[in-house]
């Protein structure tokens, strides 16, 4: 039996997105457990693990994020397809190797290209996560996307969700992290979903949590050691030196974006202007002809 | 006499924009110096800072970048004034405190005197603080201060004669704060004057991210020892490495983000403009049709 799971932030995402996702591609007997934020991502993610690991015959267990549509209808094939490989703990559709931090895609990236339908500033579909490279072939990765994510029973029973963490970004990276410490796997897979997040799915205000969650991220993976080595010294340097140049690079799109957004204005003050009045001229000689 | 140099790559960019600037501030005896640039714009500028030192009677080595249109007419006045104290070695039209490193546009400006003119999105002008004092923010003056930025320089006999061009930092970055930083470890001085400039650059203010903290981390190496404050930060190694990771990856992501949006802004603009015609065409044809 596969079952689903949603930790409900926005409801009314979920009844939009995920809910008719799930109901269009679970099978009757398909259990879907829901519970509003009970302080934390992690928190409530447990709370499904532990209404999951009650349920017999349990095959998958599918979480999928309440802005997640499914739209794979072999959506329940494929989840037995991936969890029949017993070394198998988690799989999402997209995800990264060899990256620093909670930001996957600055690494490998594999699995399936993710459509995002937006529907602010003005409404519109593209690829999510376009900020990084397209996504290789399926395949093993170090941590996949939290937008969805497919629980074998054995990380159904094993695993936990940190619920120290900071902040949500990361809390997905972080249980794969613990599943590939324990020895399993986790797989970037063919699994084709639709994120209904806004055109920009992080603001600027959230740049102090995102920090947390990296930093959160970063104590979990590497050797502490001396916090004040030469080595760190050497990579504090290069970080700052990069971030400096990372944000005259965003100082430099701020630029484009508002001198693009002054020509549409100059062309708009005079487009319905020039436009009306050929109309209305070529209206009139029209009128003048007969 | 007051001597003008540039580094030229683009021939036809310094025609349009740092040789009107020139004509405009030269005096009559007035020496200038166009270095067609092969190698870096350090180099280039050391060629300059030769060729100065060989010149009789100077009070000032202006450098520019050719993209740098002087706007004063009374430039060379502003910079003798400027220049009355004797300790003064840089002076510049944009200067900052609380300097940590190449990118001082992240302490504190407190002059800025030019416009940022683009051409792109059918052109534009991005004043700067300074450029119109009337407007100024309340932060704003000239004087003693720990950078200027390197696209107008203004350099002493002295600096002349003493500092040069670090070609071992790279290409083309940095080489403004390292010899502002060269000629306060001398004990002189760097110094802000209302040099009124335009300059003529893409909006895309930086083209190759690797580099430029490269040459920031050069920079930040030679330097932190001699001033406490170039490198500083707060916490431990770890701290300071994680954190700038972190606000890297998130400008990369916001810039991208601010990409998206305005590609959306676009889009739907031109689905309005669409929509709006079909609309006004019939409604126009149909009142044609009536009077018909």
């Amino acid at each position: 039996m596969i079952a689903f799971g949603t930790a409900i932030g926005d409801p009314r995402a979920y009844r939009r997105h995920a809910e008719p996702g799930i109901a269009a591609v679970a099978e009757p007997q398909s259990p879907v457990i829901t519970f509003m934020d009970a302080g934390g991502p992690g928190r409530t993610l447990n709370l499904i693990l532990d209404e999951a690991r009650r349920i017999a015959d349990l095959e998958a267990l599918v979480l999928v994020e309440d802005h997640t549509e499914i739209t794979d209808p072999a959506f329940c094939a494929r989840v037995r397809e991936l969890v029949a490989d017993p070394q198998l703990a988690i799989a999402g559709c997209i995800g990264g190797s060899n990256f620093r931090g909670i930001a996957w895609w600055t690494g490998t990236v594999r699995g399936t290209p993710v459509r995002q339908r937006h529907h602010d500033a003005g409404g519109g579909e593209r690829l999510a996560f376009d900020w990084g490279p397209p996504p290789g072939p399926p395949g093993e990765v170090e941590a996949v996307d939290g937008l969805l994510l497919v629980l074998s029973p054995w990380a159904v029973e094993h695993l936990r969700f940190d619920e120290s963490l900071p902040s949500r970004y990361g809390v997905a990276i972080d249980l794969c992290r613990r599943a590939r410490a324990a020895g399993r796997t986790v797989f970037a897979a063919r699994l084709d979903v639709l994120t209904h997040r806004p055109l920009e799915p992080l603001q600027p205000e959230d740049q102090p949590e995102w920090v947390q969650a990296h930093i959160a991220a970063a104590d979990r993976r590497e050797d502490a050691g001396d916090p004040d080595s030469a080595a760190w010294k050497e990579r504090a340097r290069h970080a700052e030196a990069r971030r400096e140049a990372s944000r005259l690079h965003y100082y430099s799109t701020d630029l484009r974006y508002d001198a693009q957004r002054l020509r549409m204005l100059r062309r708009v003050q005079w487009l319905p202007l020039g436009r009306l009045h050929s109309l209305a001229r070529r209206a009139r000689d029209a009128a003048r002809d007969l | 006499m007051i001597a003008f140099a540039s580094a030229i790559t683009q021939p036809n960019v310094f025609d349009a924009c740092a040789a009107p600037g020139i004509r405009r501030a030269a005096e009559p005896d007035s020496a200038t110096l166009e270095i067609t640039s092969t190698g870096t714009l350090f180099s280039a500028y050391n060629e300059a800072l030769d060729w100065a030192r060989g010149l009789d009677d100077l009070e000032a080595l202006v450098l520019l970048h050719q993209d740098t249109e002087v706007m004063d007419e009374d430039f060379c006045a502003k910079v003798r004034a400027a220049l009355t104290d004797p300790d003064a070695a840089i002076v510049g039209c944009v200067g900052a405190v609380g300097v940590r490193s190449i990118a001082w546009w992240e302490s504190s400006i407190v002059t800025a005197s030019f416009v940022h003119r683009y051409s792109e999105f059918d052109g534009g002008d991005l004043p700067s603080m300074s450029w119109d004092w009337a407007f100024a923010p309340a932060y704003a003056r000239l004087g003693e201060v720990e950078t200027v930025d390197g696209f107008l320089l203004v350099l002493s006999p002295w600096a002349v004669e003493h500092l040069h061009f670090d070609e071992s930092l790279g290409q083309i970055h940095g080489y403004d704060l390292d010899l502002c930083l060269q000629a306060r470890a001398a004990g002189r001085k760097v110094v802000t004057a209302d040099l009124r400039a335009i300059h003529h650059r893409s909006l895309e203010l930086i083209r190759d991210l690797d580099d430029w903290a490269q040459a920031s981390v050069r920079v930040t190496a030679k330097w932190e020892d001699t001033f406490p404050q170039i490198g500083a930060g707060t916490g431990t190694w770890r701290d300071r490495a994680l954190r700038a990771e972190a606000d890297a990856d998130a400008a990369i992501l916001f810039a991208h983000l601010l990409e998206r949006r305005g590609e959306a802004h676009a889009g739907a603009l031109r689905r309005r403009i669409v929509r709006l015609r079909r609309r006004l065409t019939p409604s126009l044809l149909q009142r044609a049709g009536t009077a018909r």
